[in-house]
């Protein structure tokens, strides 16, 4: 039987969740900023060393802090995904407490950091991003360009079968 | 059993009641959205994706009434924003899930436009913050970076800088000291560039700026009139500017230029030639092993070129073309890592 789990694309508005969706989920990406509303979910099959996976992903709109999203959405997730602009330093102010009250949430789901926009700074200012936020990120991602998109929810469903 | 507004009170329009089976298939409904004729007896989760993840969490939950808001759902069978309640009833000795569904579609494409707006002025406001805090950093080094020996060494390499030319140069190219040198190098190349195409396109703007109609200093027209090849081939013979304009602009731009303090290294030679073919050039090496960081490099040769502008606008710098030397050269600072 496949083993389907549910991630949940989270973070503050405007930091790519829905342009990492999109590009995970239909290798395609636009400039264009457009909010997201309340919840969109789809799903993609990953195989792992011939194990196939299910990855049914849920893109939630952007809050400023993570206990403004309704609970119910966190209902039965595996992974959490929380984006951070590395262009905006005020998506990762809340860094700390947010992750806190999504572990208290869902204390056996994996959660991943991942800042994302690397394509908007060069090296000298990634490097300088990194150290002023507060955790260590688990990937730093385009979904520009697809940098390290795939791999993202690849590793995540490595974790899935290891565990 | 039938559903109906005796059993389940009056619903608005815009809501339709479907009771699923503990074993997740759709058992009755009252279809006032969707018709679930051909689901009836089948598996809720071929529905949507929805609840191919989220069935079990909803039938296995202990809560009374689970409360899921502004779903998006992009089946072809139900397209749209909802509301979906899930809540446990008992009917005829058999329990049920009962699943409400309320159709907000409308309604949420006008809330998304609000947000959209709301998130756009945030994200601006957030940005605006953000660069005026890098500018207010910058300006600090800017008007406190520089020593007075070294301020001094700066005017007397900008002296020169404004009417020479970034020229690709076969020195800029030689000896490439790591791999990727020569892509360093022609990133420096290209930054310089830029930067010609930078005061040339401000210089373009100045024959646009009448406001106070003060004639710009004669020696900087002088200079841009005998060499107006190392500018765009349209800037005027004659300018008039705002100094305190100009002034302002030209430091706003230098800030945005502005190198972070660091500790330096003497790692690029910079060469003013003079050469009776070429004129004034002006050539960048990279030492080898050099070891700076190429952002901050270009932005110190930038910021060189520019702090040369406002001084020569503001009188505090003139050229003496009468100097005589054929080759000068002279050595910049350069923060490293």
């Amino acid at each position: 039987m496949m083993t389907s789990k549910k991630i949940i694309l989270t973070g503050s508005f405007g930091v790519g969740k829905t342009s990492i969706f999109n590009q995970f989920m239909f290798q395609k990406f636009s400039d264009k900023y457009l909010t997201t509303i309340g919840v969109k979910v789809n799903k993609k099959v990953v195989n792992i060393n011939n194990e196939d996976v299910s990855l049914l992903v849920w893109d939630i709109a952007g809050e400023v802090t993570q206990d403004k999203v309704p609970t119910s959405y966190f209902l039965g997730a595996s992974g959490i995904i929380y984006v951070i602009d590395l262009s905006r330093p005020t998506t990762f102010e809340k860094l700390e407490s947010d992750i806190t009250y999504l572990k208290k949430l869902l204390p056996g789901a994996i959660v991943k950091l991942v800042g994302n926009k690397k394509d908007l700074l060069s090296e000298e200012e990634l490097e300088e991003t990194i150290k002023v936020i507060s955790k260590p990120l688990d990937s730093v991602t385009s979904a520009k360009t697809g940098e390290n998109i795939e791999e993202l929810f690849i590793s995540l469903a490595e974790s899935y079968l290891v565990k | 059993m039938t559903m109906n507004s005796q059993t389940y009170g009056i619903r608005p329009h815009n809501c339709q009641v479907v009771l699923v089976t503990m074993q997740g298939s759709i058992y009755e409904s009252c279809d006032s959205i969707f018709l679930t004729e051909q689901y009836l007896g089948k598996p809720l989760k071929e529905l949507c994706y929805f609840f191919e993840g989220e069935l079990d969490s909803i039938l296995n939950s202990t809560a009374t009434k689970i409360t899921f808001e502004k779903i998006r759902i992009e089946s072809k069978y139900l397209p749209g924003y909802y509301d979906f309640i899930f809540s446990k009833q008992a009917l005829d000795g058999q329990q049920f899930l009962l699943w409400e569904i309320y159709d907000y579609t409308i309604v949420y494409k006008e809330y998304a436009f609000l947000q959209q707006l709301q998130n756009e002025i945030a994200i601006q406001d957030q940005l605006v913050k953000k660069n005026l805090s890098t500018a207010k950093d910058n300006l600090e080094f800017f008007q406190s970076g520089y020593t007075s020996s070294e301020e001094s060494n700066v005017k007397k390499l900008i002296k020169k800088t404004i009417n020479s030319k970034f020229s690709s140069s076969s020195k800029l190219f030689r000896k490439p000291s790591e791999p990727d040198a020569n892509m360093s190098l022609v990133n420096l190349k290209n930054c310089a560039d830029g930067l010609v195409n930078e005061i040339n396109y401000f210089v373009k703007q100045l024959k646009n700026t009448q406001y106070g109609e003060i004639d710009i200093k004669p020696l900087i027209r002088s200079l841009l009139n005998s060499h107006s090849i190392n500018f765009a081939a349209d800037v005027p013979d004659k300018v008039y500017i705002d100094e305190n304009l100009v002034k302002k602009l030209l430091q706003i731009l230098s800030i945005q230029y502005a190198p972070l303090p660091s500790s330096s290294a003497k790692d690029i030679d910079v060469t003013f030639t003079k050469s009776l073919s070429k004129g004034l050039y002006l050539s960048i090496i990279i030492k080898e092993n050099a070891k700076f960081v190429m952002s901050l490099a270009c932005n110190f040769i930038k910021l060189s070129v520019l702090k040369s502008l406002v001084a020569m606008i503001s009188g505090d710098l003139t050229l003496d073309l009468q100097e005589n030397e054929s080759i000068f050269v002279t050595i910049i600072d350069i923060p490293t890592k």
